[in-house]
């Protein structure tokens, strides 16, 4: 029997990737920033963090189509939203048709668009075909653009994020299929399939393909590197692209694109908030995200030492109202301060 | 019973196809037309054989070489994954702000027969609304829901499963019973 489907998620001008992507230089004097797709961490949590701080498109971590449209535990542990999600992409890691059509037919009424993994570098994917097999794989990647452009059109928006190849033509040529494909823009980042994340993202690539596609007017966002908003402002000075992706920058300090430096305390106190009001994180990751945040705010050795010893959650509250001043939502001054307020300074 | 031997006869073929010396075939088997890969052949860089497209079936390769065939989902499957999706699930889960206290889940564990504190989930949607009310310092309120919820874990069917979680609630009660003092 078959059942009547939601329909796809409208696109407008406020939620639309694309008319975003083109229009933030007019609307907001600066390019499309974005919060890439990482995994376990692009919770729904910190992706309302990013929200806060001059994010545009916040994307979800990569999930598998073939145990999405299979599995409902999977799918309750991969992903969950609400109403002030957007815009959002979903990241899905793929190698059928099938699995894709099926896939975006269950997650488009809930997001603004779907960008295929062509990146990820883990080997379990890559001997699957998924993630950054998709790149040495164009024939299998543009059928799969061209089954989900076919049937939605305009109405649904796909993105591909892809590494670079050894040889950059190669990836130039995969550019120009993805575009006759019909992808509605193209993530580079800028590293190749087996480069290390120590060595530097390599612009030059990304300046060279991003040329060479110009003139096929797709939009193309830089990856890789972007930690402050002077890199922000090099990588798009460098290589001419429409805007720049930040994954591990932002994981650091999702207040990167705000001109913050260093993660403000604000923005902790309300990923804590947002924490707790969803539920659902599990302790080890909740402990690794404010890990990272103090890491970006340099916060005192012994204290960090003390953090990641911490075993529960309710531990960790504990510990944060006897070191500092964590204000709750309903609190003058919640999500402000900037520096950590420390309780005791003398006792740190 | 011709069901059941619809069934059974992809289970055959998906065996011999994975017995076949069938190859699938990887990036390194590109290289002679691609110049500059810096010694790296990508072997291990699958490209999956569809073997059929209707239900998405692919063959690929394991870390050892051997083929391995990832099996289809019928229409009638994904119909029935897709239905319970938007008629049951309601969709992705839905958490706006103030969701979870809107009503009290543990309530709801009485009067909805769905709600299975059997289900990872459900216990962790549980310890999740003692976790927002102990940070939101309603300590009486966390110790009353530690309190209700222990003794629900503790009778459960293997108990072992969900020891952590009773110590964890424990823990909390602990914590908010020193705070309330």
């Amino acid at each position: 029997m078959s059942v009547a489907c939601p329909q796809v998620r409208t696109l407008t001008k406020k939620n639309d990737p694309l008319h975003i992507i083109r229009t933030r230089k007019l609307t907001h004097n600066r390019p499309v920033t974005i919060a890439g797709p990482m995994v376990r961490y692009s919770k729904l949590p910190f992706r309302q963090v990013c929200r806060h701080y001059n994010v545009d498109i916040v994307y979800t971590p990569m999930i598998l189509a073939r145990e999405f449209v299979r599995n409902s535990h999977a799918r309750m542990a991969d992903f969950s939203s609400n109403e002030n999600d957007s815009p959002l992409i979903v990241q899905v890691g793929v190698n059928n048709v099938t699995d894709l059509l099926r896939f975006a037919e269950m997650v488009a009424p809930y997001c603004d668009g779907i960008g295929i993994n062509c990146g990820c570098p883990i080997k379990e994917q890559i001997r699957e075909g998924i993630g950054s097999a998709l790149i040495y794989n164009p024939d299998l990647l543009t059928s799969m653009i061209s089954a989900v452009k076919s049937k939605y059109g305009d109405k649904l928006r796909l993105e591909t994020k892809i590494r670079i190849h050894d040889d950059w033509d190669q990836t130039v040529e995969l550019c120009n299929l993805l575009c006759d494909a019909g992808v509605d823009w193209i993530t580079i980042h800028g590293r190749t399939r087996t480069t290390r994340s120590s060595v530097p993202v390599n612009l030059d690539a990304i300046k060279y393909i991003t040329e060479k596609i110009k003139c096929r007017d797709v939009p193309v966002i830089a990856n890789g590197d972007c930690f402050t908003m002077k890199d922000f402002q090099k990588i798009l000075d460098y290589t001419g692209v429409d805007g720049v992706m930040a994954v591990r920058g932002l994981l650091d300090n999702p207040a990167l694109f705000s001109g913050h430096d260093k993660c403000p305390w604000g923005a902790l106190e309300l990923f804590w908030h947002y924490a707790m009001e969803f539920g659902g994180l599990p302790h080890q990751l909740l402990l690794h995200h404010l890990h990272c945040m103090f890491e970006s705010m340099q916060l005192e050795k012994n204290l960090h030492n003390e953090l990641m010893n911490i075993k529960t959650t309710t531990e960790l509250i504990d510990w944060f109202d006897r070191y500092f001043i964590l204000k709750r939502a309903d609190e003058d001054g919640f999500s402000e301060a900037i520096e950590i307020p420390y309780k005791n300074k003398s006792k740190v | 019973m011709f069901s059941r031997l619809r069934l059974k006869t992809p289970k055959m073929i998906t065996q011999k196809l994975e017995n076949l010396q069938i190859t699938v075939p990887s990036a390194a088997d590109d290289a002679p037309h691609i110049k500059n890969t810096c010694g790296r052949p990508n072997q291990a860089v699958t490209k999956p054989i569809s073997l059929n497209a209707d239900t998405g079936e692919v063959m690929v390769r394991k870390s050892t070489g051997k083929t391995k065939v990832r099996k289809g989902q019928s229409s009638d499957e994904y119909e029935h994954q897709r239905s319970h999706f938007f008629d049951v699930e309601k969709g992705p889960i839905w958490t706006p702000v103030g969701w979870m206290t809107k009503e009290n889940p543990l309530q709801k564990l009485d009067s909805d027969p769905e709600f299975d504190i059997s289900l990872k989930q459900a216990r962790q949607k549980l310890i999740s609304y003692c976790h927002i009310l102990y940070y939101r310092k309603r300590y009486e309120n966390c110790a009353q829901a530690c309190e209700n919820l222990i003794t629900r874990l503790e009778t459960l069917d293997g108990r072992k499963k969900v020891q952590k979680e009773i110590d964890e609630l424990k823990q909390m009660l602990d914590h908010c019973q020193t705070h309330s003092v």
